[in-house]
């Protein structure tokens, strides 16, 4: 009654166990089925930029609006290259705040614009602006804001083109990898190669053995002493 | 009986960091590989993914 208790109750946790498991796959899968769309757009303000590789050769140009900077057709970069950039807003923007987030990076200036000026243009170095050099696919969104409520948003995305590889993160996220599936590994096989079950008869047969040895070394140490339940040896006998 | 409880509490220790180890490993690696393309949310589900994942290794009960 007991054991098909404790075996209903280990099922039971075997069935919740797996359940998490599956919903939290589930779940993921849920996250990464769904990527957030994306397109080049711009909001109260137009603009252009031109990237250069490591070498300073022409690499890539976007305008923003329009069809280039999109997630299948991003704006290309190198970590090490510049960015060429012009933009006009429809408004003055003045005495306010620019702000790039291209996540998990973010920067921000202060604008002044006291000339009142609607058209900018500047150079960028990209490795002055990421503190690691991360390539990958990036979402960015530039928002200009001004007083009296001025604003420009642009959005697109950009690929840092480098090789994951040429990355200390990348090494660094490899053996962070490596680490925690040996530890799942050593988890799922300590799992199932649990120690041999243990009956009622077992542990009898080892109480049993037990009690023989501790007899035996009794014997051994204290000789002329005479366990309870022994028979005491005959005086003279060889 | 202290011993089962022991190994059961290092068993889950384990399993917490080696999720938390995993889940950081690939959160690096969505980041390099153009994590924001799946949302700026996927890594951190991915982390609490992996972070679960060792967690109910460590918890699962033990053949016996």
């Amino acid at each position: 009654m007991g054991t098909s208790m404790r075996q209903a109750a280990k099922r039971s946790a075997r069935r919740v166990a797996a359940a998490g498991l599956i919903a939290a796959l589930a779940s993921l899968g849920g996250v990464l089925a769904a990527p957030s769309a994306g397109a080049a757009t711009a909001t109260g303000c137009s603009g252009a930029a031109i990237s250069t590789d490591n070498d300073g050769n022409a690499l890539d140009e976007v305008d923003v609006p329009g069809p280039h900077g999109t997630k299948s057709d991003p704006f290309e970069i190198t970590s090490k290259g510049t960015v060429d950039w012009s933009g006009s807003t429809d408004e003055v923007i003045q005495d306010g705040k620019w702000t790039v987030y291209a996540w998990p990076f973010s920067f921000d200036g202060k604008i002044d614009n006291d000339d009142g000026n609607t058209q900018k243009s500047g150079n960028e170095k990209v490795d002055d602006r990421l503190p690691l050099p991360v390539p990958g696919l990036i979402f960015v969104k530039v928002t200009l804001t001004g007083k009296g409520g001025a604003e420009c948003r642009a959005t697109g995305w950009v690929r840092i083109t480098d090789s994951p590889m040429s990355s200390a993160v990348f090494w660094f996220a490899a053996l962070l990898m490596l680490f925690g599936f040996l530890g799942w590994i050593l988890l799922m096989m300590g799992f199932r190669s649990g120690a041999a079950p243990v009956s009622p008869a077992d542990t009898a047969t080892a109480e049993t053995l037990t009690e023989t040895a501790r007899l035996s070394v009794a014997d051994e140490l204290y000789p002329k002493h005479d366990p309870p339940g022994s028979t005491p040896d005959e005086e003279g006998a060889p | 009986m202290s011993d089962v409880k022991t190994h059961r509490l290092r068993r889950t220790i384990g399993g917490l960091c080696s999720g938390l180890m995993v889940g950081l490993g690939l959160t690096l690696m969505l980041v390099m590989y153009g994590t924001v393309a799946l949302g700026t949310r996927a890594p951190f589900a991915v982390l609490a993914g992996a972070v679960l994942v060792g967690l109910v290794l460590g918890i699962l009960p033990r053949r016996r």
